[in-house]
């Protein structure tokens, strides 16, 4: 369950995207600790995605880069699996049972059947999908569908996960459902952790600090920290939430509101 | 429930026979023009083991041309859409195939592939190669990018990626196409058949259809066709049963 | 040199046939009053359709030769000549009244009329079966039953009655039968192929091309009137005067070919650029023996009957009768015999 070692540290330096003529992102410099929580919010089209597909190597940078570090700051190059992509839809094999979904980045690295079907039956026990190995995603609900993309994800043992929107499809119930599991995964495997959403509670919920990207192209607003315990991040009916919740909100209105400079 | 879908097409089948058997009775046109399909099974009955002979002739060269031309389709359709130099300059010219005049080049193949069953899987792999080749393409290009996304985070390409991931999505665009080829492959055969089909004790059912119709037997004709025309039924439903079969427990199509 | 003979005869034979084109009309435009067997310029033409079940080749010359000289415009008859291929049937087609007249075989008048066909045969071309076998010289079979009882391949069109006649006498067990195309690539390659041929047809391409080769005709076997004339039976039976005319200007057509063939080829290579003039030329000259006769086009009921004995003694039909098979409208006073 647990990767081989700590999270790497992510580090953006001056990253700026361009598609053509049109720049996604300008200048992003921002860093995410090793071993930690940290979520993107921004409004549509800032470029939220955009910085994530930078981290995952999906998406070039047209200038500046984006380094991983170990524990002791040396820069790495992360071997295959070490870092997991979990994206906005699960992206599942329709034709494949949710324990070959699983096992599928696995097979693709050439591990031997029998051991890759007992870490991913060993994934499926941990997002509570076991007696579910055998079904399609078509015979899966939607919130059963993403917790079979969060297993594939974590079944390399990644140290670092990348999460983009993965709940955005859900409803709001099986929304709270996703995010406690997703707390409890990070709490699980000690993997660095960068989550796009466009949900702020979501955002207050789960991570240590928040990057607040605004403007177009997108521009690295504020990094916002989000100081609560564990205890009142379970609770959004509590105070502490309720003050971390405005706080957030009244810096990305802010972000929003000086886009121009 | 499917039951009754099966009763629908076999009672039309019926009742469409009955009128046909009534208008040859109420207006009586010669022989040789319009058999009454009493007539037609009659003569089924008595050329039985000809026909039989014939009809396994014409589906082996049928079930050859198709597959043929099934593994060809498959293969250079996996190519051209891999590959955008193929895809921009290979898909124009082999749309070709869907043109070709069979009856004009079937007495070419024979010269290059010689006398019986060759050329009838040629001719028919020909003309049931197209619709494979276009379903494969058009399946591969419509494979979701997001999950070529993902393959392609795992360093997944080439063959492996193929086996696991463009060949099973395309499946369904496939199955259509091997549908249309299974109803072509048998004309194909026939029309192949036509200039290369061994006569006498050996004739496929192309053959038998030529020789009854100089014979004026109208009737052994229709027999012949009914045949052949169940040839592309088994075909098509070999077809069918295999990708529902493949495709049952996932895709809408198969259920 | 030859193509070039050739090219002269063919505009030699386009003037002439302008020359007497013209003559035909100022004949009809001074005559006054109906000519004998004929009309005047006044009553329209009778209009026959005649559906051919080949191209335009020398085996249909004398036809080609009466209209180019006007016999049948002579005879108060518009002849409508329809082309025909392999695929073209053409004798379903005379048998069900899509066409007055059709150009079929012998064997396909009686099994069609057992079929409910309704067809009579008015003219027979070729008084001796012009079908035969084309195999390279070199070939060592020499008889019809050799050719049976051998393991050649050989092109047969499917259907044809002959096959049966020679498998009950020869058996033809080991004889790998094949579809003829009339392509003779296959032929050219194959030293020991076989090939069913039409006397003035494939032998002539294979000679023209160089290739020694040899025919074996089916004749001692089988002899049945090959490329007759059938007449739709209704259509026969309410215009006897009509179809008496058509059948004695074909005949004088013919006896005209006959005399001379290369004065009438470049018309017929016209409707067919595939065969040169050359080629019907040697052509009309292989045919000539196998379509004499007097007057030419007559038929007799032996021969019919004759023929329906052979049709029946292999099962092609079921009873062993030629009645009714063909009509003789030649009369008791033949047409002039075509000179010597």
């Amino acid at each position: 369950m647990r990767p081989p070692g700590p999270g790497y540290t992510i580090r953006f330096s001056e990253v700026t995207v361009r598609f053509g003529a049109t720049e996604a992102l300008r200048n992003i410099t921002a860093e995410v600790p090793g071993g930690s929580f940290r979520s993107i919010v921004g409004e549509s089209g800032c470029g939220k995605t955009t910085l994530l597909r930078v981290a995952a190597g999906l998406q070039a940078c047209s200038a500046g880069t984006v380094t991983f570090m170990d524990e002791r700051g040396h820069p790495v190059t992360p071997a295959e699996g070490e870092i997991s992509v979990c994206f906005q839809e699960p992206r599942l094999l329709p034709w494949r049972s949710a324990l070959a979904n699983v096992a599928l980045p696995l097979e693709l690295a050439g591990v031997p059947r029998r051991e890759r079907l007992a870490r991913a039956r060993e994934l499926l026990a941990v997002t509570r999908l076991d007696a579910a190995e055998r079904r399609l995603p078509a015979q899966l609900s939607g919130g059963m569908r993403m917790r079979v993309g969060l297993a594939r994800a974590l079944v390399t043992r990644p140290r670092v996960l990348l999460l983009d929107e993965p709940c955005s499809a859900l409803d709001d119930f099986t929304r709270e459902e996703m995010d406690d599991e997703i707390w409890r995964l990070y709490q699980a495997t000690g993997a660095t952790c960068l989550l796009v959403t466009h949900g702020v509670a979501e955002a207050v919920r789960l991570s240590e600090s928040v990057i607040v990207l605004g403007g177009q192209p997108g521009q690295l607003h504020a990094v916002h920290p989000i100081t609560l315990a564990h205890a009142e991040r379970g609770n959004r009916a509590c105070d502490a939430f309720a003050d971390a919740l405005s706080g957030l909100m009244r810096e990305i209105a802010r972000g929003r509101a000086g886009g121009a400079r | 429930m499917r039951l009754a879908r099966a009763v629908a097409p076999v009672a039309t089948l019926l009742v469409a026979l009955v009128c046909w058997e009534v208008a040859v009775l109420v207006l009586k046109p010669p022989a040789f023009l319009v058999p009454a399909p009493s007539a037609v099974a009659k003569a089924a009955y008595e050329e039985a083991p000809m026909l039989a002979a014939a009809t396994m002739r014409t589906a082996l060269g049928s079930a050859g041309g198709f597959m043929v031309a099934g593994a060809l389709g498959l293969v250079l359709g996996s190519a051209i859409a891999a590959v955008g130099f193929l895809r921009r300059g290979i898909y124009p010219l082999a749309t070709i195939f869907q043109m070709v005049p069979l009856v004009a080049v079937a007495p070419l193949m024979v010269i290059w592939f010689g006398y019986g069953v060759k050329t009838t899987i040629a001719a028919s792999a020909v003309v049931a190669f197209f619709p494979v080749l276009a379903s494969t393409i058009d399946g591969f290009a419509s494979v979701d990018p997001g999950l070529r996304e993902l393959f392609a985070m795992h360093g997944s390409r080439g063959l492996s990626r193929w086996r696991k991931l463009d060949l099973p999505a395309s499946l369904p665009s496939i199955a259509t196409g091997l549908r249309i080829a299974a109803g072509l492959a048998v004309i194909g055969a026939v029309v192949g058949e036509f200039v290369s089909g061994y006569g006498g004790r050996d004739a496929p059912l192309g053959i038998v259809i030529l020789t009854a119709m100089r014979e004026a037997r109208t009737d052994l004709v229709f027999a012949a066709v009914a045949l052949a025309a169940i040839v592309g039924f088994s075909l098509f439903g070999i077809v069918n049963a295999a990708s529902w079969l493949l495709l049952r427990r996932w895709h809408a199509s198969a259920r | 040199m030859r193509t070039l003979r050739s090219t002269i005869a063919g505009l030699l034979a386009l003037a002439l046939s302008l020359v007497t084109s013209a003559c035909g009309e100022r004949d009809a435009g001074t005559a006054a009053g109906p000519a004998p067997g004929g009309q005047g310029e006044g009553a329209s033409l009778q209009r026959i359709r005649l559906q051919l079940n080949w191209v335009p080749e020398p085996e249909f010359g004398g036809i080609y030769a009466a209209i180019q000289d006007g016999l049948y415009r002579d005879a108060g008859l518009e002849v409508e000549v329809i082309k025909g291929s392999a695929q073209v049937p053409s004798a379903q087609l005379v048998a069900q009244g899509a066409c007055e007249t059709a150009i079929v075989s012998g064997d396909e008048i009686l099994t069609l009329r057992r079929k409910g066909g309704s067809l009579t045969g008015i003219f027979a071309t070729f008084q001796r079966n012009p079908t035969g076998f084309l195999m390279h010289e070199a070939n060592p079979i020499r008889t019809l039953e050799e050719l049976w009882r051998s393991d050649s391949t050989v092109a047969l069109d499917p259907g044809l009655p002959f096959v049966k006649i020679l498998d009950a006498k020869y058996g033809g067990d080991r004889l790998k039968r094949v579809p003829a195309t009339g392509a003779l690539a296959t032929l050219l390659a194959t030293p020991g192929f076989v090939q069913q041929c039409f006397i003035s047809a494939e032998p002539v391409e294979v000679r023209l091309r160089g290739v020694k080769a040899r025919v074996l005709g089916l004749e001692p076997v089988y002899n049945p009137y090959t490329a007759v004339i059938a007449a739709h039976g209704p259509w026969l039976a309410a215009n006897r005067d009509v179809a008496t005319r058509f059948v004695r200007a074909t005949s004088e057509g013919w006896a005209r070919y006959q005399r001379d063939p290369q004065r009438y080829n470049p018309g017929i290579a016209a409707q067919n650029p595939a065969m040169s003039i050359e080629a019907m030329n040697v052509a009309a000259e292989i045919q000539r023996e196998l379509v004499d006769s007097s007057p030419i086009g007559r038929m007799t009921a032996a021969r019919w009957d004759e023929l329906a004995q052979q049709l029946h003694s292999v099962g092609v039909i079921p009873d062993a009768s030629g009645d009714g098979a063909f009509e003789d409208l030649f009369g008791a006073a033949p047409t002039q015999a075509p000179n010597p």
